[in-house]
């Protein structure tokens, strides 16, 4: 016999019955008026799965319902009529040491999908995108940009072009599929700074030429960014950024309550490291391009010293060298620099000669 | 824990009588219980990559639902995980095609949110009725009639009305809003009544504004003030490091402030038959569960969540209370209709905050 509450639908009006299982007929009592609330084959009910120690429904198929707090017994009403299928989730809540078991593949399972998993779907989708839709995608970004904060660029047309051809013919053997192009501006606020859009345009401030001393250097430049685009760096961080976000709403989607910056943290860190592991990358292109082009990696090293070091007040963040571009949502890069980084290079930084 | 006990019938039940009854909410879920169903169901979600969320998502409202008392009985939610894992699909397929297409196409975007900006009435129509409907007392489905042209007028209409009125009118668009979506809801089939006065926001909104401009002024002044330490990048984040903690800590107390008297006028005004419900949050308890809440899950770094979660909703239910002009057994059932969950689940991925 089971003690709780029956309600038959059509109102609100609470009983306070009982019911009792007799052979294959399920007969629910008032249990002030003894009165037959319900006689119905056992056939015709539905037990409501446990939730923790929740009030638990018993559902009749005639729109009826009975409800009460006492699980154990409806466990064992249970366990003679129908065993359901969902009893093996209460289980899985209510034994400890599967406690730590899950806790621990969570954690295993998270750590692997944010270090693989995401990264890698992400570099796997960009890829099988074909190269031709990849052809405007940004350019709005640098529409953007122009009437923000950039201006034309005030090197003069023939040492624009020398720059252009000397960089375009350096692609030559490699086999590309995007076309590159470079502009130059006036960088202003972003400084001495180079960044690629996804559709192969390549865009160098004044400042970051100026800051040369070689042409060399910004060859190295050139190759950085050009592993930017071949390693589609910019729609993979899209991508991983909605599949974070897609997780996030799949596992909390309910925590708005709790105010966003909880969440929005941890999220905001893991794409600072996919944005620094893109960085890494693309250093990682420009160290093989300029072997291939028998080019001193040197100059990479040198370039990226004197951008560190460049005085630059009115742009605290592309001097920085810890500083991520945080602010302009990776659409374009700036060059964090630490020791690790020049490392990589192998080189001495190439000393620049006295400049004229 | 209490627990409620379904044998003892609610003194009054049966005699029908003019003096009011005060029923309290009760809530008895448990951290410790509600984290192992947590651990469970973010495991599941994560080896189904995502599928399981549906269930999941079912058996947290079950379990919030089925913990939640009043009158002897408890709610329950009804709806079916195969239902909202369609919804779950469709929007994120939805989501991913928007990604996409801003990302290659970025010229489309603002189509593409204005487009969203058109759906969401509807997306918020279908959203409360899919909830209302899937949730029931008594064996008595709720249920949620407002429709999208009404929608359009209170989330779009009015607000557009903002840029002509300088904001003045905003106090007053939350009372629509809000009344719209307290009078269209139903419990069987009775409507729900929201009787507070557009005067009652105005007044609010009027203190938190002030509030606002306060601490503005308290707290950007003195900084205005401090010219002569821009020479001084020391002084200047020593200056920064008193303002901006007061400045955060300012705005999180108005934040609260403002959530906990708009609960309360929300819920204090809500009518249904002759009964009324009360609610009597303090700001003071809401912001310590807030700032406890926040420090628990930063320590155990997440691990408190489904404790954070608890906390709130008992204190939130222990502050409602039910004026019962008679006793609640004579609410009748209307005829249901089935609502698609894609509504609700399109809510979710985009974040549509119906402010209920």
């Amino acid at each position: 016999m089971i003690q709780g509450n029956f309600f038959d639908g059509s109102d609100s009006k609470l009983h306070a019955a009982e019911l009792t299982l007799s052979g294959d007929t399920v007969i629910v009592h008032d249990s002030v008026s003894r009165q037959i609330l319900l006689q119905i084959e056992s056939a015709a009910l539905a037990i409501n799965a446990r939730v923790g120690n929740s009030i638990r429904a018993i559902t009749f198929n005639d729109g009826s319902k009975f409800e009460t707090n006492d699980n154990v017994a409806v466990d064992a009403l249970q366990a003679q009529i129908a065993p359901s299928k969902q009893q093996w989730l209460y289980w899985l809540e209510n034994h400890y040491p599967m406690m730590f078991a899950m806790l621990a593949s969570i954690i295993i399972i998270g750590w692997l999908s944010v270090q693989y998993g995401i990264p890698g779907s992400a570099k796997w989708v960009a890829h099988q995108v074909p190269a031709d839709l990849y052809y405007d995608t940004g350019e709005e970004t640098l529409k953007y940009m122009d009437k923000a904060f950039l201006e034309p660029s005030t090197l003069s047309i023939n040492r624009q072009q020398t720059l252009r051809n000397t960089f375009l013919s350096q692609l030559d053997e490699l086999e590309l599929d995007i076309p590159i192009r470079i502009e130059f501006r006036q960088g202003n606020l972003m400084g001495a700074n180079a960044f690629a859009l996804p559709s192969g345009m390549i865009v160098f401030t004044d400042e970051l030429v100026n800051m040369a001393c070689d042409d060399q250097e910004l060859i190295a430049i050139f190759g950085h960014e050009l592993g930017h685009i071949e390693h589609r760096h910019m729609i993979r961080s899209v991508l991983q950024s909605s599949f974070i976000a897609i997780a996030t709403v799949m596992l909390i989607g309910d925590a708005s309550f709790l105010g966003e910056v909880i969440i929005a943290l941890p999220a905001f860190l893991l794409e600072m490291n996919y944005s620094r592991g893109f960085e890494q990358e693309a250093d990682a292109y420009a160290l093989a391009f300029m072997q291939q082009k028998n080019i001193t990696p040197g100059f990479f090293t040198s370039i990226m010293s004197r951008l560190e070091r460049s005085p630059n007040p009115d742009d605290v963040e592309t001097v920085d060298a810890e500083q991520e571009p945080s602010n302009l949502e990776g659409y374009f890069l700036t060059h964090p620099l630490t020791e690790e980084r020049i490392k990589q290079f192998g080189q001495p930084a190439i000393q620049c000669p006295a400049k004229s | 824990m209490d627990k409620v006990d379904p044998t003892i019938n609610m003194s009054g039940e049966n005699s029908s009588t003019l003096t009011p009854k005060s029923y309290e909410f009760e809530f008895t879920g448990s951290g410790s219980e509600y984290f192992r169903i947590w651990i469970v169901n973010i495991l599941l979600t994560i080896l189904t990559l995502g599928i399981y969320s549906a269930w999941a998502k079912v058996r947290t409202k079950r379990y919030f639902y089925g913990n939640t008392h009043l009158a002897q009985s408890s709610f329950d939610y009804l709806a079916n995980p195969i239902t909202i894992l369609k919804g779950r699909l469709i929007a994120v397929a939805i989501l991913m095609t928007y990604i996409g297409l801003a990302t290659i196409y970025p010229i489309f975007e603002p189509l593409l949110i204005l487009t969203l900006f058109i759906v969401t009435p509807w997306l918020i129509v279908r959203s409360l009725a899919f909830n209302a409907l899937n949730s029931a007392y008594r064996n008595i489905r709720f249920n949620f009639v407002g429709n999208t042209g009404q929608a359009a007028k209170e989330y779009i209409a009015f607000p557009l009305l903002i840029l002509f009125t300088f904001g003045l009118i905003l106090p007053y668009i939350r009372y629509r809003q809000t009344r719209f979506t307290v009078d269209n809801h139903l419990f069987g089939d009775t409507r729900f009544n929201f009787i507070a006065t557009s005067g009652a926001y105005y007044k609010l909104f009027a203190i938190v504004f002030v509030a606002m401009i306060a601490i503005g002024i308290i707290g950007f002044m003195p900084m205005a003030n401090l010219g002569e330490l821009k020479e001084d990048p020391e002084a200047m984040m020593a200056a920064m490091a008193v303002y901006l903690p007061f400045i955060y800590i300012a705005m999180g107390l108005v934040g609260v402030y403002a959530q906990v008297k708009l609960l309360n006028l929300l819920f204090s005004n809500v009518t249904i038959a002759d009964h009324q419900f009360e609610s009597s949050l303090k700001v003071g308890r809401m912001l310590w569960l807030h700032i406890s809440n926040l420090l628990g899950i930063i320590v155990t770094l997440g691990l408190f969540y489904p404790w954070a979660k608890i906390r709130m909703a008992r204190y939130r239910l222990q502050q409602l209370n039910f004026l019962a002009a008679t006793d609640l057994n004579s609410f009748t059932a209307s005829q249901s209709e089935n609502v698609s969950a894609t509504g609700d689940e399109i809510g979710d991925v985009f974040a549509v905050d119906v402010g209920f």
